[in-house]
């Protein structure tokens, strides 16, 4: 199980790397929040990670069903 | 920070950020500081309801969910000693190693030709493979079988730069500058066959 601070240094990471970038605004309820922001360059990012996902996940489901039959 | 704890609680917070400050410093491609803020701020949003003073056990089932950073975040940790980046996920990018080469190779084929705009290749090659190196340096990555692509266009232009350094001022004692030169009291050029006085 990943704890939630692992989230922190990740999310650092992303934002030096101009994947992101966060914008700090004031909150009724407490103190204020940090919001986080996928770029243009976090969401070609993003597409390319899901495209890569979705053919790796292709790719073991046929070998699953193949396994299978 | 807006919410108060008591003692033991302020102690037990204390060494809990200190704990993440010595897990994250030196990381490559974070900053540890602003990580320590957030975790700060991560608390006082989730102890904000809570009635003043906070207690050890309050806290602990905070910092419970946030996990512990020597448990939990080495997770989050490449075996350099930082957190992953992007590129260890996604594999590395070639464009810019591909690119420094490409324009140092245009320059040696036009510095071959005679031409003058060879300069502006090398030069442009040199910068490029130069922002390459700590490109990948801020990200924590290593260049890997990248580094012959990055390192030729800076050896091609610092290599002959340090030779001229290095042999440059000893030309005129072959072309017999001899007498003209600062070196000329120091008998260098006698010691490498120049004309003495």
């Amino acid at each position: 199980m990943i704890s939630e601070g692992t989230v922190y240094p990740l999310l650092n990471r992303l934002k030096r790397e101009k994947f992101v970038t966060t914008s700090i605004e004031e909150s009724p309820d407490g103190p204020a929040r940090k919001y986080y922001e996928l770029t243009s360059a976090g969401r070609r990012q993003l597409e390319w990670m899901n495209s890569t996902w979705a053919g790796l996940a292709g790719a073991i489901r046929s070998l699953q069903e193949g396994a299978e039959s | 920070m807006t919410v108060t704890l008591t003692a033991e609680a302020q102690h037990r917070f204390d060494h809990y950020l200190q704990e993440v400050r010595l897990l994250l410093q030196g990381a490559p491609g974070i900053d540890a500081r602003e990580v320590e803020r957030d975790v700060r701020e991560h608390v006082e949003t989730e102890l904000g309801g809570t009635e003043s003073p906070i207690t050890e056990e309050q806290l602990e089932s905070v910092l419970r969910k946030l996990g512990s950073p020597e448990d939990g975040w080495t997770r989050a940790r490449c075996r350099s000693g930082g957190v992953p980046s992007l590129a260890s996920y996604l594999g590395e990018d070639w464009r810019l190693a591909y690119l420094c080469l490409g324009m140092t190779m245009l320059g040696v084929i036009f510095l071959l030709a005679g031409s003058v705009i060879a300069l502006v290749f090398l030069g442009g090659g040199y910068l490029l493979a130069r922002a390459a190196v700590s490109l990948a340096d801020e990200r924590g990555e290593k260049l890997g079988a990248r580094r012959i692509l990055v390192l030729t266009p800076i050896a091609v232009v610092v290599v002959p730069i340090l030779i001229a350094i290095l042999i440059g001022p000893l030309l005129p004692l072959a072309e017999g500058g001899y007498e003209e030169g600062w070196f000329s009291s120091l008998g260098i050029g006698a010691a490498l066959g120049g004309r003495g006085r």
